[in-house]
């Protein structure tokens, strides 16, 4: 956008602002006959100037209202660069748990399932039918440990040695408590 | 060009002895210099916040202000920059508490430019111009560092000198300003002038 060198460019602005020195005037009336350019950032910069002029005398004599942040003044920027920080952590965090929530699932212990609508397992007890029931082995247990805790309640059938997984939410569940190395 | 400067010995002569009233606790001389300073006042509130619904809230504590901390203008010659900063204060102030507000309000109100209800009617059109519209949403988006100098020398055309002994700025500092200002703006309203 800036058409004119940085030294024309100054001597167009000490002169608008009455700071141009005589010698430098000469440089200045030089430059502008011989740069079209000049010439039009001049133009552009005494348009800029005097609608400058009004506008602020209208804002200053309140007769128009320029209210909400500009997010520039020096409060401004800070306020910018804490909500610049405030949105990067937030936005991290979503990503982590997003993630973390897609690693579990990748591990989770219904992975193979073929219909994860339906419950995996069910309480041992006489009401459950014995189709319902679903022995777990060791290495899938071991696969979906990072569950177990959270969302399915792992149940010992002593008698037949057999560890039974119920997947919480879908299935009325009782907890029972486990003993012995697993 | 000699008038001019002799206008200007007298009128800052005149500052001076109001100011050495003020330290001497006159009220009359607060009136005087309220009278005197307001438009200047609310046109530093502007080039900081770049904003000017602020204004009267900012005013009001800088004139109290002034009468309670006259006392530490050490140079009375040097009662414009300390002026200043008590504006500057103020005004970060006020647009702190602005936010707080903002924050515990349910509305918010959203960032408006609004003509003021007003009789002087031949100005009621001026932010209705497409061009003064964008201009002055262009001044406010100014970074503050390049606009405080930009609306101290076009509201009152104070030399470079002036606005750098404010601003306690070097007189090349303030014009580089300028310069960058004048640029930025018209970059932003290509197509307008």
């Amino acid at each position: 956008m800036r058409s004119v060198d940085e030294r024309t460019e100054r001597r167009i602005v000490r002169m608008l602002d009455g700071e141009l020195a005589p010698a430098d005037q000469h440089e200045l009336n030089r430059d502008l006959l011989r740069s079209p350019q000049a010439r039009r950032v001049l133009s552009d910069y005494r348009d800029i100037d005097r609608l400058a002029a009004e506008v602020m005398t209208a804002v200053v004599d309140g007769r128009c209202r320029v209210a909400g942040p500009t997010g520039r003044t020096w409060t401004g920027r800070r306020t910018v660069l804490w909500s610049g920080v405030f949105a990067g952590l937030a936005a991290a965090a979503i990503i982590m748990v997003v993630a973390g929530l897609t690693w579990q699932g990748d591990h989770s212990i219904d992975k193979g399932s073929p219909d994860r609508t339906a419950p995996i397992a069910l309480r041992p007890q006489e009401t459950a039918g014995p189709q319902h029931l679903v022995p777990v082995g060791m290495d899938l247990l071991n696969r979906g440990q990072r569950r177990i805790d959270r969302d399915y309640v792992g149940v010992f059938d002593e008698a037949r040695g057999t560890l039974y997984v119920f997947e919480v939410n879908r299935t009325r569940t009782v907890r029972i408590p486990v003993a012995g190395d697993l | 060009m000699a008038d001019m400067g002799m206008m200007q010995a007298a009128e800052q002569d005149a500052d001076l002895r109001l100011v050495e009233a003020l330290v001497r606790k006159d009220p009359l001389a607060l009136e005087a210099f309220v009278r005197r300073h307001e438009r200047w006042v609310r046109g530093v509130v502007f080039g900081i916040a770049g904003r000017n619904d602020l204004a009267d809230d900012v005013i009001q504590q800088v004139w109290t202000a002034v009468w309670r901390q006259i006392g530490t203008l050490r140079d009375p010659t040097a009662w414009r920059a300390w002026l200043y900063g008590l504006v500057r204060r103020a005004t970060i102030d006020a647009g702190r508490r602005w936010r707080r507000r903002r924050r515990n309000e349910v509305t918010v109100e959203p960032e408006v430019l609004t003509r003021a209800p007003s009789t002087t009617q031949p100005d009621q059109g001026l932010i209705a111009d497409e061009r003064h519209r964008r201009l002055l949403e262009a001044i406010r988006s100014l970074p503050s560092i390049y606009r405080e100098p930009f609306v101290l020398k076009h509201l009152e055309g104070w030399s470079y000198a002036e606005i750098g002994s404010v601003l306690g700025l070097p007189v090349d500092t303030v014009e580089t300003r300028l310069v960058r200002a004048r640029r930025l703006l018209r970059e932003m309203l290509q197509g307008a002038l």
